[in-house]
């Protein structure tokens, strides 16, 4: 992620419109356009949202996913897009009609490691996502083949690492079943 | 700190008063008043700030340490009252405005309490990390050890130290206490 050079303020980051279809995350005032995901990095998170989709439908919870289309207000200057997220229908009506940042926590969110991402993902957003409530936070690291489940307790994450076939424990997801490998392998 | 039931505002808590000389936290809208500190409590916080004092002093360094009672919003809807503070160079508030701060301090220290155990490692290691304070210090007289916490990209490396070892202090490398020293508060 490299960054453009303005500083913009919150309102002008909803309306920044430069005519390409590139995503911006928004921290401390300054654009970070999300370069385009590779195909791996697309083909793990169509197969995540096809599995928790089902099992959202199965459980009959009144969740919706997004995927790298909504953001979460982390602090009062930075908004990121976590690659997948679970939220609530409540929450999805309140940016039905509007530019799609949370200001609640979701209830989960998934990120996909990069070369340039590590330690944003493994530290930075670890503390932010904690700071701002979300119970879940999944990190999948394909570059040390492995998913790492992070669980929300009072206030700071607590770190449950799967790896090959190892059976993956979701808080939120409890009956579902997954396997590191299927993930990391996108099928 | 037991809770009081009331959401309030941020302009609502700024002009709280019930009458009582208790401060209070503001977390998510609701007010926490801080129980009164233990004897112990309060000698380690006036040991750590004089020898913060000393030695910035001592080092030229041109920090301004603070004791509890300052406020510093750590979130839109938080405002934490931490036991000891340090900001590189003099806040520039207003005299009668509120003495809360919106921009990180260098250095936070809490003191450990039997109620505030996993306010202090847990809650605030993710906020405060989120506001960037480089270092945060738990001082723990419960388990005897002091936590020293380096903020690296955005998360918090804790180091402990017990008994007689030298605590290491990034910002005060130079710094000579050991962790007795501080949890004695002498």
């Amino acid at each position: 992620m490299t960054q453009t050079t303005q500083q913009l303020t919150f309102e002008e980051y909803l309306s920044y419109d430069d005519g390409t279809d590139i995503r911006y995350e928004w921290v401390d005032g300054e654009l970070y356009p999300m370069t385009p995901a590779t195909r791996q990095h697309g083909r793990i998170i169509f197969y995540l949202a096809r599995l928790l989709a089902g099992e959202i439908q199965r459980l009959g919870q009144a969740w919706e996913l997004g995927l790298g289309d909504v953001g979460v207000q982390t602090t009062e200057r930075r908004v990121r897009i976590p690659d997948l997220c679970v939220l609530t229908l409540e929450q999805a009506q309140v940016i039905e009609n509007i530019a799609a940042i949370l200001t609640t926590p979701p209830l989960l969110v998934v990120e996909i490691v990069s070369p340039e991402s590590i330690r944003r993902d493994y530290r930075t957003k670890r503390s932010e996502y904690a700071a701002v409530g979300i119970p879940e936070y999944w990190i999948v690291d394909l570059l040390a083949q492995k998913i790492s489940i992070l669980q929300l307790e009072e206030g700071f994450y607590d770190v449950y690492e799967f790896t090959g076939q190892a059976s993956l424990v979701s808080p939120t997801f409890a009956e579902l079943t997954l396997r590191p490998d299927q993930i990391l392998r996108g099928i | 700190m037991t809770r009081t039931t009331q959401q309030l505002t941020f302009e609502e808590y700024l002009s709280y008063d019930d009458g009582t000389d208790v401060r209070c936290e503001w977390v998510d809208g609701e007010l926490y008043p801080m129980t009164p500190a233990s004897w112990g409590h309060k000698s380690i916080m006036r040991f750590l700030f004089l020898q913060f004092y000393l030695e910035i002093q001592r080092q030229g360094l041109g920090w301004e340490p603070y004791e509890d009672g300052l406020g510093v919003r750590t979130m839109q809807q938080r405002v934490r009252l931490p036991d000891l503070c340090i900001f590189q160079e003099r806040p520039a508030l207003a005299r009668n405005e509120a003495a809360i701060l919106t921009t990180p301090p260098l250095l936070v220290v809490e003191i450990v309490s039997p109620e505030s155990i996993s306010r202090d490692y847990r809650t605030k290691r993710s906020e405060y990390a989120t506001f960037e304070i480089t270092e945060y210090w738990i001082v723990d007289p419960l388990a005897q050890k002091v936590s020293i916490l380096q903020l690296v990209e955005g998360f918090y490396d804790v180091r402990e130290f017990t008994g007689q070892e030298r605590i290491i202090s990034p910002l005060f490398a130079e710094l000579m206490l050991t962790a007795n020293q501080i949890l004695q508060g002498v």
